[in-house]
């Protein structure tokens, strides 16, 4: 009955990753046709983001252990499509009730719903840090959709800082595709880590740093300068190490500061910040 | 060096001709702007809040870090739009600035 009753009503789902399709598909099957809109120019949000047409790459390269997730929901909704209707490249920007505001294309459009379900997803929680404005720095979510959707890196030499398991499943991303990984600057506690050991296990070839206190990153805005360099300053419990990029796979040693920098790092860098990390008390 | 993103693998695609301030650029379809831009150079745009240049940031279409415009006035996102033959791209804001401190 209350399906009979909503069919003649507007359900209007907006993003189009995993949640948005299968909350699609289960209103299919409910014999429902809804409007799914969506702010990228294709389905799959942004774990499971699909390159453009055109692009080559299989679905292990693109997904590893989660390419038949990926497969399974790209199809689900190549089946679906049909069925609903579908509005790509269109960014709510507003809502009233009863009808949201939108815009596509440069122009502003209204659509109306008798139900409205969100499927926004979520975004990079970011830690900031002194110089984490500077050109050159990304967010972590931001290099791996560089790689993933466009199959390059956000730089020559790439540091990555935070902490949690994206911080070494999007470093060794960079490392499987050829990109140069730096190092990978972990914030986060002992005790943590000890937890995600077993997922985060595999990032070889890449200097790690644990248990950093991140204060500061330096990126260089113009590549080929003397100031380009991608720079983190970091102290481990207190006291401070230094570390040379160039020195591919080398550990820290106690010193003033944690410095990443030198050839290794020119000409154009790169740093993605993930976190939450710790900060410096300088930078609370 | 002159660029800032480094393509790692589908390179074999078609070219794609632009401008970016007047100047022609050569890029790959399927490209976003972005790549296109910052595979040839270091920066997007001057920063409208102070002497800085702006590169990007989410790559998601959040951040608005990334505008550029059409030379008709256009505003896009270089992360979230991508290359067409023909584009004329002007990394200058044509509307008027915020007043720059320092």
């Amino acid at each position: 009955m209350a399906t009979a009753r909503l069919s003649s009503n507007k359900v209007v789902i907006v993003g189009a990753g995993p949640a948005g399709i299968r909350c699609a598909e289960t209103l299919v099957a409910a014999g429902l046709k809804p409007i799914l809109i969506d702010e990228n120019r294709r389905d799959g949000g942004q774990i499971y983001r699909r390159q453009p047409e055109g692009f080559t790459r299989d679905y292990a390269t693109l997904y590893g252990t989660e390419a038949g997730k990926a497969r399974d929901l790209h199809q689900s909704f190549d089946r679906l499509r049909g069925s609903i209707d579908y509005r790509p490249d269109t960014l709510v920007w507003n809502l009233t009730p009863g009808q949201l505001c939108c815009v596509s294309q440069g122009k502003h459009t209204t659509v109306d719903y008798d139900a409205l379900i969100l499927c926004t997803g979520a975004t990079d929680r970011l830690m900031p840090i002194e110089g984490w404005q500077l050109a050159g720095t990304y967010s972590l979510g931001g290099a791996q959709i560089a790689l993933k959707s466009q199959a390059v890196s956000i730089g020559h030499s790439v540091v990555f800082m935070g902490s949690g398991p994206l911080l070494y499943l999007v470093a060794s991303q960079y490392v499987k595709a050829g990109a140069k990984v730096a190092a990978v600057l972990d914030t986060s506690p002992l005790s943590k880590r000890i937890l995600a050991m077993p997922k985060t296990a595999g990032a070889s070839g890449i200097a790690v740093h644990r248990d950093e206190t991140i204060g500061a990153a330096v990126s260089g805005e113009n590549p080929g300068t003397p100031r380009d360099q991608t720079s983190a300053s970091a102290g481990r419990r207190g006291k401070r190490c230094q570390w040379r990029a160039g020195q591919h796979g080398a550990r820290g040693k106690p010193d003033d500061q944690l410095r990443c920098r030198g050839p290794g790092l020119s000409p154009a860098p790169g740093n993605a910040i993930g976190g939450p990390g710790r900060l410096s008390p300088a930078f609370r | 060096m002159k660029g800032r993103f480094v393509r790692l693998a589908e390179q074999g695609r078609p070219t794609v001709n632009l401008k970016v301030d007047g100047a022609a650029i050569e890029a790959l379809q399927g490209d976003t702007l972005i790549v296109a831009l910052l595979t040839q150079g270091s920066a997007l745009r001057q920063s409208e809040f102070d002497s800085g240049r702006r590169a990007g940031f989410c790559l998601m279409g959040a951040c608005q870090d990334c505008w550029v415009w059409t030379r008709s006035g256009e505003r896009l996102r270089a992360c979230s739009n991508e290359v067409r033959e023909g584009l004329d791209i002007v990394t200058t804001q044509p509307e008027a600035t915020w007043p720059l401190h320092g």
